[in-house]
């Protein structure tokens, strides 16, 4: 891998200068639906196509930024600081960010 | 020397006033400046490169151009170097790669002479050595031992320096043809920042090899892109295109990382061979290698040549070589009806129609026949020039992420899709004449014709991978590895395919056959370049030299150097229960969290309660994912009513700088985050004399009433400002002091000192793994993993499940606990004082494998083998015994303990 | 509790030391002479008229780390585009982010900068970070080269002016970079400072790299 990812604070940069945070997903609340908790920790979509997801700018300004991102082509539509790009409330994918808070 | 060369003319690269003398197989050649090995050695009467790859037959050279494997040859140790591109150097010493005893002696070759009763056809390796089964190893040691190009040395060591070097342009053009020279100039004329790469030791492509008409258009180029800045990287070649258009360029010992933003393939055409009997002989080779001889080193390819064509090509190559004195006794055109008229003119008897059928020779070709409808003509020769039609270089259109697609029209695979920032320009762009239709092999000969020359693929390989049922040409690649060898399909994408089309009765122009992809790297590349210069971060604490120069033995923990101990783990945590011990633990992430809702982002982050806390109070705190997993433990310490000093696993630091900012970039909580782990040098002072000795370097008044357990306090210490955590960190009476980074040696030596009356030691990781595993202390990611949640891990009492508010691993952790518990993290002792290794297992009822051992390791304070282990829930209660295995084929008995080993109720940390 | 919860941060407040770099031993590998100033062990070298490419250890540099909201820090910045550095009376403040901003300055001005930005209704976090990041100066002739050899990111003239500031990766370590008059400053992690002098003064030997004095490197050395 070795796309350009254009972080908001400090432009077009490697990937390899960044975290990748998963898919953005949306946050069971509650313990009663077994269903809809386990599917928000264990289940990604695992798009082919257009798909919003986290970054990290680890070795840069180390922000938190959101993109959408082509994962066939490997080609970055938009990117946006959090809150930015409209759409679903927007958590860190449970699952990514226990392996990045991990590692 | 005998000056073999043709008559001095513009366009030459050699310079014959300055000669330049290397070594070649033990004897000593000499060349001119500007030579390649493989000019120099040309024309110092070598004929035979390299044996061929799988029968070791005799291999000369063929494109002269870097683009077949004929010449590959070992230089100064290092392996396949490219002869024909490699400008000779003085005291340079060359080899060949892969022939025994010697390059013409090569017993290896008995191989192919042997086949196919000695069974080196197609998939050989699967059929014919399996039996008998037991002597497999042994037919694999002579294989591997035939097989390959050239031996890395391992022994080897690299002394010469690489470099890497980042580069970004505006513009980078991949070929220094006409095109290339053209679009070059072109951006930069328009204020672009340009670099060119050409990989020839002269830039202009044809304009250069291809004699004196090009040199005048050549000139006017040349100086246009002097005269706009391009950058010229030469002689160099791209190692491939990555994604994001990333181009490594690699030029002598120097890998560019190229980043342009705009790249333009200007890579040319390359020339492809023609498929007949022994058409890999040495002395037959391409027009334009036979033209880049003549034209730019001015050597003789031959006193008598035969041209075999089935482009126009073939004319200019007996052209150039008629100009070059060479005798060219005809040319055999494939096509029927083609204008020959510049052959005739120039004396040359041209056959039209006729099509090569062998090369004649056994150690270099002595003639050739040629063959029109059953009709034969047969000439002596030492030099057959094949002009089998060109084909545009794609191969960096396809690395790039573009398409290629077959035209019919100009019968050859042009550019079709190109990613975005890339350009193709020239004849890979398929702009040449269009080629005539190729035989796609020679109608009927005993010989081999050769379709991959580096892997040593004949048609008749291709045609018993399709009977065997492999009938496409991806599947046939994959069986007869034809186009997969170091030139990856230069010279044979075309013709496999035409030779799989005509198997398999398919039209040849129809696409239906295909085209294999060519990968990178394109070249040859050395280890030593790919590598450069490798620079690896390491993170130095601030008394890391303190450490050591007292003993320490460091060790990698992480990023980090720390001392594994300083030559005496028991001693050194003796030392800790009996007096003062002082460990280096500035590798802990710290960080600030700041602000009015700091408490409440706390809040919703552990499963901890922190609102409550008091100032000036620290607390132990676990940090779970919304799996509820345990991902990180450390401390909490309240400095104001809107400040938190917030410290982590050293190994879990950046990870959780990542979660906190994460979690407040959802939240967007009134609150920030600082990550201070560089800024701030930590020690944990600790022992029963901590506090005297502490106290002798500070006003801070330290008394168990006035600074108790799990205090927090501000104090000058030796002059230097601390942040003092009173924690129990190793299990006696401890101090935990966080400071400037700066001040850490100071510091460490003040407390050194202040010490000494009390015989402190420098203690090291194993001995605090030791200290720790007797309060039953836990290590995430050791004791713990992706499963293990709060209440299993015997930590129901940090799970506030009664907190108002959502906090992070909350509904999964009510989940678990609606489920009940399965497993249990408990602390066990030996009863035979016997240490099992950790990760080993515990032995259920049914004498299978039940629960597991994360820590283990011998206390010498307590003379027992001590550690934790994952139990399932029957075998977890206090006292229960358990059956722990070993390695050895032995168990060792042991009882399960809840309480912590040692001080099981912390009267020591809080004296 | 001292009346400012983060004095332990503060290099500043310490009486009677000696504070040290993480390139100490370094320096005095070198020959450095190492002389007690302004209260840092500060390496002198022989002056080095004309070299290529050099290195200087100016770690002792007052660093100040200012988070708040994007209104705030405009004002702090003076409005400062991202990636942007002003230069006001020997103070460095540099744009890295919306909400995020770093103040370089001389060290004995470190307490008195973040009583100033700190103060008031500000509500900004303010967090000295003298001690966060080693900061090393590279210059000379061949500054660039040096950097090509040492990072990926953009450092052509036209990218990366004067003035103008880059948080990346140099030598594999997430950086903050400066140009300062054509001189870059480099700030990374206190723990990487030992690891970054030895690896640019690899990246920059064949070009000639020389380590110098910090004084040499900020253009404050007394004239003889």
């Amino acid at each position: 891998m070795s796309f350009i990812l254009t972080c908001p604070n400090c432009g077009p940069r490697a990937v390899d200068e960044f975290s990748y945070g998963g898919e953005v997903t949306t946050r069971a609340t509650s313990s009663q639906d077994d269903r809809a908790l386990f599917h928000y920790l264990y289940f990604r979509t695992n798009t082919a196509g257009d798909q919003r997801e986290w970054w990290f700018h680890s070795s840069g300004c180390r922000e938190w930024f959101q993109a959408e991102r082509n994962t066939t082509r490997n080609e970055v539509l938009r990117v946006g600081r959090p809150g930015e790009l409209a759409g679903a409330e927007a958590v860190p994918d449970a699952a990514a960010a226990s392996e990045a808070a991990g590692g | 020397m005998a000056d073999t060369r043709l008559a001095s003319r513009q366009g030459e690269l050699i310079d014959r006033s300055r000669q330049v003398s290397f070594t070649w197989q033990g004897a000593e050649v000499s060349g001119y400046a500007g030579d390649t090995i493989a000019s120099a050695l040309f024309a110092a009467g070598t004929r035979v490169f390299s044996r061929s790859f799988k029968y070791h037959r005799r291999r000369g050279l063929m494109c002269c151009a870097g683009q077949c494997p004929n010449c590959l040859v070992n230089v100064d140790g290092e392996p396949t170097v490219r002869a024909c591109v490699t400008p000779i150097e003085q005291g340079m010493t060359v080899s060949h790669l892969n022939a025994w005893p010697s390059l013409n002696r090569d017993f290896l070759h008995l191989v192919g002479r042997l086949t196919p009763s000695f069974g080196m056809q197609v998939g050989f390796y699967y059929k014919t050595f399996i039996h008998p089964r037991r002597a497999w190893p042994l037919y694999e040691k002579v294989l591997r031992n035939a097989a390959g190009l050239g031996k890395l040395d391992p022994e080897h060591r690299r002394t010469d320096r690489y470099e890497k070097i980042h580069r970004h342009v505006d513009v980078l053009v991949i070929g220094g043809g006409e095109a290339g020279l053209e679009a070059a100039a072109e951006a930069a004329e328009a204020g672009k920042h340009t670099a060119l790469v050409d990989e020839g030791l002269a830039l202009g492509g044809y304009l250069a090899w291809g004699g004196p008409k090009g040199h005048a258009r050549l000139e006017e180029l040349l100086g246009r892109i002097t005269a706009a800045g391009v950058e010229v990287l030469q002689p160099a070649f791209a190692g491939g295109v990555y994604e994001g258009l990333l181009v490594p360029v690699y030029q002598g010992r120097t890998m560019h990382r190229v980043r342009p933003a705009e790249l333009v393939i200007a890579t040319g055409a390359i020339e492809q061979p023609l498929v007949f009997g022994n058409n890999d002989l040495p002395g037959v080779m391409l027009g334009t290698a036979a033209r880049r001889l003549v034209n730019q080193f001015r050597v003789m390819p031959g006193e008598e040549a035969v041209v075999v064509t089935s482009s126009d090509e073939g004319f200019d190559a007996a052209c150039d070589l008629t100009d070059g004195g060479v005798n060219v006794v005809a040319v055999a055109d494939a096509r029927p009806n083609a204008d020959g008229s510049r052959v005739e003119d120039a004396g040359i008897e041209y056959l039209p129609g006729f099509q090569p059928l062998q090369a004649k020779g056994s150690k270099a070709v002595s003639g050739v026949v040629v063959t029109r409808n059953g009709e034969s003509r047969s000439f002596g020769c030492d030099l057959l020039v094949m002009a089998g039609g060109s084909v545009g270089h794609t191969a960096f259109v396809t690395q790039g992420g573009g398409t290629i697609r077959y035209d019919r029209e100009r019968r050859r695979y042009v550019p079709d899709s190109l990613p975005k920032g890339m350009r193709v320009v020239g004849s890979a762009a398929g702009t040449a004449a269009a080629a005539g239709a190729v035989p796609a092999k020679a109608p009927k000969t005993s010989c081999k014709q050769m379709v991959c020359f580096c892997e040593d693929v004949t048609t008749k390989d291709i045609g018993l991978s399709l009977d065997e049922g492999f009938r496409s040409l991806e599947l046939s690649k994959r069986y007869t590895t034809v186009t997969m060898g170091p030139c990856q399909g230069r010279m044979c994408h075309r013709n496999s395919g035409l030779v799989i089309a005509d198997e398999l009765g398919l039209d040849p122009d129809a696409q239906r056959v295909g085209v294999t992809t060519a990968r990178a790297p394109h070249n040859p590349t050395s280890f030593s370049l790919l590598a450069a210069r490798g620079y690896e971060p390491v993170k130095r604490t601030s008394t890391h030299h303190w450490h050591a120069e007292h003993g320490g033995k460091m060790l990698w923990a992480g990023d980090w150097k720390r001392p594994y101990d300083y030559g005496d783990a028991q001693s050194e945590a003796d030392a800790v229960h009996e007096s003062l011990g002082l460990i280096d633990v500035s590798t802990l992430g710290k960080l600030i969290v700041r602000g009015p809702d700091a408490a409440a982002f706390l809040e919703r982050l552990y499963p901890n309660r922190f609102g409550d806390m008091k100032l000036a109070r620290v607390r132990y705190g676990i940090v779970c994912g919304d799996d509820g997993s345990i991902i990180d433990d450390g401390t909490v310490a309240r400095l104001s009513d809107t400040e938190y000093y917030v410290t982590t696993t050293s190994s879990g630091a950046g990870g959780m700088e990542q979660w906190f900012t994460w979690w407040n970039a959802v939240w967007k909580m009134d609150c920030e985050i600082v990550n201070v782990t560089s800024t701030i040098a930590a020690f944990n002072l600790a022992g029963p004399n901590a506090r005297t000795a502490l106290q002798g370097l500070t006003d801070f008044d330290l008394s168990n009433e006035a600074f108790p357990y799990l205090g927090a306090g501000q104090a000058q210490i030796a002059g230097v400002p601390c942040l003092v955590l009173r924690i129990g960190f190793v299990g006696e009476l401890g101090y935990e002091i966080h400071l400037p980074s700066a001040a850490g040696e100071h510091l460490w030596e003040k407390l050194m000192e202040a010490g000494e009356p009390y015989a402190v030691k420098p203690f090291g990781l194993e001995p605090q793994r030791v200290l720790r595993l007797e309060k039953m202390h836990i290590i995430v990611g050791q004791d713990t993993n992706a499963e293990s949640n709060p209440l299993e891990a015997g930590m129901p009492w940090i799970v506030k499940l009664d907190k108002e508010s959502d906090w992070i691993g909350r509904y999964a952790i009510e989940w678990y606990k609606n489920r009940g518990d399965r497993f249990a993290l408990v602390g066990w002792e030996a009863q035979n004082g016997k240490v099992p290794v950790e990760g080993t297992q515990v032995i259920g009822s049914d004498g299978g494998p039940a629960g597991r051992i994360t820590s283990s390791r011998f206390s010498r304070r307590l003379g027992k083998a001590i550690g934790i282990a994952w139990v399932p829930l029957s075998m977890s209660e206090d006292g229960t015994g358990i059956t722990i295995s070993d390695p050895s084929g032995a168990t060792i008995p042991a009882t399960v303990t809840h309480k912590a080993f040692y001080d099981p109720d912390g009267e020591r940390l809080r004296s | 509790m001292s009346s400012d919860p983060f004095a332990f941060l503060s290099p500043a407040a310490a009486q009677d030391v000696a504070l040290r770099t993480p390139m100490e031993r370094n320096h005095r590998a070198a020959g450095a002479e190492l002389e007690d100033r302004d209260g840092w062990r500060i390496a002198s070298y022989p002056a080095n008229g004309g070299a290529s490419a050099w290195l200087a250890d100016v770690s002792h540099v007052g660093k100040i780390d200012v988070r708040g909201s994007s209104a705030k820090i405009d004002t702090l910045t003076g409005g400062s585009e991202l990636g942007r550095a002003s230069h006001v009376d020997g103070v460095w403040t540099l744009r890295l982010s919306p909400t995020h901003a770093v103040v370089l300055c001389p060290f004995g001005r470190v307490a008195e900068l973040r009583e100033r930005i700190g103060s008031g209704d500000a509500g900004l976090t303010v967090v000295d970070m003298t001690c966060g990041w080693a900061a090393l100066m590279i210059g000379g002739e061949h500054v660039r080269e040096v950097f090509m050899r040492s990072s990926a990111l953009d450092v052509r003239p036209h990218r990366f002016p004067p003035g103008a500031c880059v948080a990346g990766s140099v030598m594999r370590c997430a950086s903050i970079v400066l140009n300062d008059e054509g001189r870059f400053w480099v700030l990374c992690g206190w723990e990487f400072g030992e690891y970054m002098w030895e690896s640019l003064l690899d990246a920059g030997v064949t070009l000639g790299i020389a380590p110098v004095s910090s004084a040499v490197a900020l253009g404050t050395e007394v004239a003889a």
